[in-house]
């Protein structure tokens, strides 16, 4: 191939993952975006972002993945971010029953921050540690099933099954928007070399910027 | 790294023996010695750094103070929450690693498509020509350098074939990059002729013929920022632009109007402002750390510091030497007061040990104490960043525990469950950008971002993650002098995004990519420019003689401000009966 066409995009979406701190939101990003693992723990300071771009069913999708600080106190910041998003990860650890408590805590917190249309999913990490394990999966899978949403089990550090809930969910994703018609791709994205789609709604003045209810 | 595979790709180009600059554990400098690619794929021309593991090249410094494993504690995989951090040798390693492990994890490896704009370094600071690519989603990679010097100009001469590169009229070295709509214009990139400085864009653009409305209107768009860029403060644009954007646009029989709209002439054209005029000053180059020479003149007979404003001032001007921190931190963090003999110091020592006889091994447990020596704060994300550098310089948990209450006490509302103190900074961060460069805020404030939510993680924690280990501890010093002015951690915050102003907006990032560059330049901050810029500002606020009464409160000493006040809830951090009292804040 010789001439270099533009990089041909049919969808961006952003996703974001939320959950208790510690449970492995940002080390599925790290191995999703990187395929690299960090043994050790560093919590997220307010808010990252990852970008990916992947081809499902012959689309070519860009995947633009926030980061969130787990902590209660951040919610408010971070929950900023959750605007506008096609899909909420609910992430907890499969070893830690405060964090699988939590989840419907954040689930409610999901609900209040996202649209009809926007894709919920549940996933519950840290599969690989069998010896540890507090939440079983037939637990996990009938909580997301009363919540009306998928569920999936990863490792993170094994790289199990994380490629797979990334695509699982860009799927429905693209299922939701082509039931919706959100008119959120704009007709020159081919063409534009930003991702403008999903702005944070502008607050009024820049003064009062913290009155917004988020905050 | 995979192989090459040959059916699904072809190397266009190739330039072998480049390198990335790396510090490893014990922040040496480390240089990854790795293949820049040009590669054709079915989906298009990409570009990729490829590591090459056979050849790796440790470059020592001359210094190496931080002996890693000085500190020893256990690591406890009970709480993540407590668990920031890894132990000892793996702990310095990680966090320093970790600080930038976007750098050296995420692959450099992108669609030329995705190419924003690219920044070549060469001359007095670089002794190897060096390139680096942002991407339009924010992304920074981190510079690839070519000791081999001129293999640059051609990997650029095939990179121009693929997209149109356009130097940048303010930055010389910047060069943006839009995508060739349709035929490959080979001349474009040679026209620029890259790296011979010769000729100005202006020419360039004029020479250039225009192919196209979208290409035009980019190329439009891009000078006028550029050329407003440039011609800061300056409330006109050069005729010669407005000839250039009548011409080009008459070229392709567009609506004029369009573009008419964002001259200045528009009084809504928010490059004019009627901004507080801050004086011109000098920048000073950074002082001489403090050495124990100097320290030890410092003291009176009986162990008192004698004139801690004139120390604070050496701090403030060139931090403190390793080998003197555990020291000199006491007395800045308040564990200590200045006026206290060596004796009273010994005495109050022991009853602090005496407090704390339970133990405190490890980091778990120092925050674990805190949590409840302060409990309706709480263990907050954040803190173990707080503490790490500290556990690594203080001889023991107590010293670090005490070190660590003070230190809190500076950046106590933080922390809070409401965030108010995060939000009041971001808000004063907001009004002193307003001053500081009303043209980089009309921009931020264009695009989403004068809330300066992106600013968070460098305010929440001081700016630890977006400096190694060293710089870290050099950095909070000077902080905690006091010196120049109360909210100091602002002006350093205003200081580096104007540093950042040039990618922000030349690169036309919006808010999304804004908040990926800036939390991509964890790593790649030059200190000491940093502290150079951020001292000149303090001082163009302090002396500026119609600086807004709201800003001037920000920085003068004496009103309510958000991290360097305790707020006034709070039980006292020390015993009363300590012989310290509280030193003034600055």
């Amino acid at each position: 191939m010789e001439s270099s066409s533009n990089e041909h995009i049919d969808y961006v979406f952003k996703v974001v993952l939320i959950g208790d701190c510690g449970v492995g939101k940002s080390s599925l990003l790290l191995r999703y975006s990187d395929d690299f693992f960090q043994e050790s723990y560093l919590c997220t300071i307010g808010v990252d972002l990852r970008i990916r771009t992947i081809s499902v069913d012959d689309k070519r999708v860009k995947l633009q993945m926030w980061d969130t600080a787990g902590q209660e106190r951040f919610k408010t910041l971070c929950g900023h971010y959750y605007r506008g998003a096609e899909a909420i990860i609910i992430v907890f650890d499969v070893t830690s029953e405060n964090s699988f408590s939590n989840v419907l805590r954040w689930y409610e917190e999901a609900r209040q921050l996202s649209r009809q249309d926007t894709v919920l999913v549940l996933l519950g990490n840290k599969s690989d540690m069998a010896d540890s394990r507090a939440v079983s999966t037939e637990r996990a899978q009938s909580l997301a099933a009363s919540l009306n949403i998928a569920y999936f089990e990863s490792s993170a550090k094994l790289c199990d099954n994380v490629k797979e809930t990334f695509t699982a969910t860009t799927r429905k994703m693209m299922e939701a928007y082509q039931k919706h018609h959100r008119a959120h791709l704009p007709d020159d994205l081919t063409n534009s070399k930003s991702l403008h789609m999903s702005q944070p709604i502008k607050s009024s003045t820049s003064l009062n910027c913290f009155d917004c209810s988020i905050m | 790294m995979a192989a090459l595979d040959p059916i699904q790709e072809k190397v266009v180009y190739s330039v072998t023996h480049t390198y990335i600059k790396v510090k490893n554990g014990s922040n040496k400098e480390e240089y990854i010695y790795g293949t820049l690619l040009m590669l054709e794929k079915p989906d298009g021309c990409h570009i990729e750094w490829r590591e090459d593991p056979t050849h790796v090249d440790a470059v020592n410094d001359s210094w190496d103070f931080i002996n890693a494993d000085a500190v020893s504690f256990t690591y406890s995989n009970s709480a993540a929450e407590l668990t920031d951090i890894t132990p000892t040798a793996a702990r310095t390693e990680g966090s320093c690693r970790m600080i930038n492990q976007q750098k050296f994890h995420n692959p450099i490896n992108f669609h030329v498509d995705n190419l924003r704009s690219f920044k070549r370094m060469k001359g007095k600071l670089v002794k190897n020509s060096c390139i680096m690519f942002i991407l339009d989603c924010g992304t920074s990679h981190p510079p690839i350098y070519f000791p081999k010097g001129g293999v640059t100009d051609k990997f650029l001469h095939h990179l121009g074939k693929k997209v149109i590169i356009t130097q940048s009229a303010t930055d010389g070295n910047r060069f943006l990059v839009s995508p060739h709509q349709q035929e490959a214009l080979e001349s474009s990139f040679d026209a620029l002729n890259l790296f011979a400085d010769q000729g100005s864009a202006l020419s360039r653009f004029a020479a250039d013929p225009v192919r196209g409305t979208f290409t035009a209107f980019a190329k439009v768009s891009k000078l006028l920022t550029n050329t407003l860029v440039a011609s800061e403060d300056k409330n006109s644009v050069p005729p010669e632009i407005c000839d250039q954007l009548r011409i080009s646009v008459e070229e392709n029989e567009t609506d004029f109007s369009a573009i008419h709209s964002t001259q200045p002439e528009d009084p809504d054209f928010l490059f004019i402002d009627e901004k507080a005029q801050l004086p011109e000053v000098e920048k000073k180059p950074r002082g001489e750390p403090l050495k124990r020479a100097v320290w030890e003149k410092f003291f009176d007979a009986e162990g008192r510091v004698t004139n801690p404003e004139e120390l604070k001032q050496i701090i403030y001007r060139g931090g403190v030497s390793h080998d003197l921190r555990s020291e000199v931190w006491k007395f800045l963090l308040s564990f200590y007061s200045w006026d206290s003999t060596t004796r009273e110091r010994e005495e109050f020592r022991k009853t602090k040990v005496g407090d704390n006889n339970e133990r405190l091994h490890q980091l778990n447990d120092i925050l674990m104490t805190f949590v409840m020596y302060d409990f309706n704060l709480g263990y907050v994300q954040g803190m173990s960043d707080l503490l790490s550098p500290l556990l690594l310089v203080m001889e023991n948990e107590v010293d670090t525990f005490w070190c660590f209450v003070g230190f809190m006490n500076l950046l106590h509302s933080n922390f809070e469950m409401d965030q108010e103190g995060m939000k009041l900074q971001l808000n004063q961060l907001n009004q002193i950008v307003q001053v500081a460069d009303g043209q980089l805020y009309s921009y931020l404030d264009d695009h989403e971002s004068s809330n300066m939510y992106f600013a968070f993680r460098w305010l929440l924690i001081v700016f630890k993650r977006e400096f190694f280990m060293d710089d870290i501890m050099s950095l909070w010093e000077v902080f905690w002098t006091g010196l120049p002015c109360k909210n100091y951690q602002l002006v350093i915050a205003t200081a580096l995004l104007c540093q950042c102003k040039g990618d922000i907006i030349e690169n036309q990032f919006g808010f999304n990519e804004i908040l990926k560059y800036i939390n991509d330049r964890s790593g790649d901050i030059v200190l000491s420019e940093l502290l150079i810029q951020s001292e000149a500002l303090a001082e163009q606020l302090i002396t500026c003689t119609n600086l807004p009464s709201y800003v001037r409160k920000i920085i003068s000493p004496g009103s309510q401000s958000s991290a360097t006040q305790p707020s006034p809830d709070r039980k006292p951090a020390r015993p009363t009966s300590s012989p310290r009292k509280r030193t003034a804040e600055s």
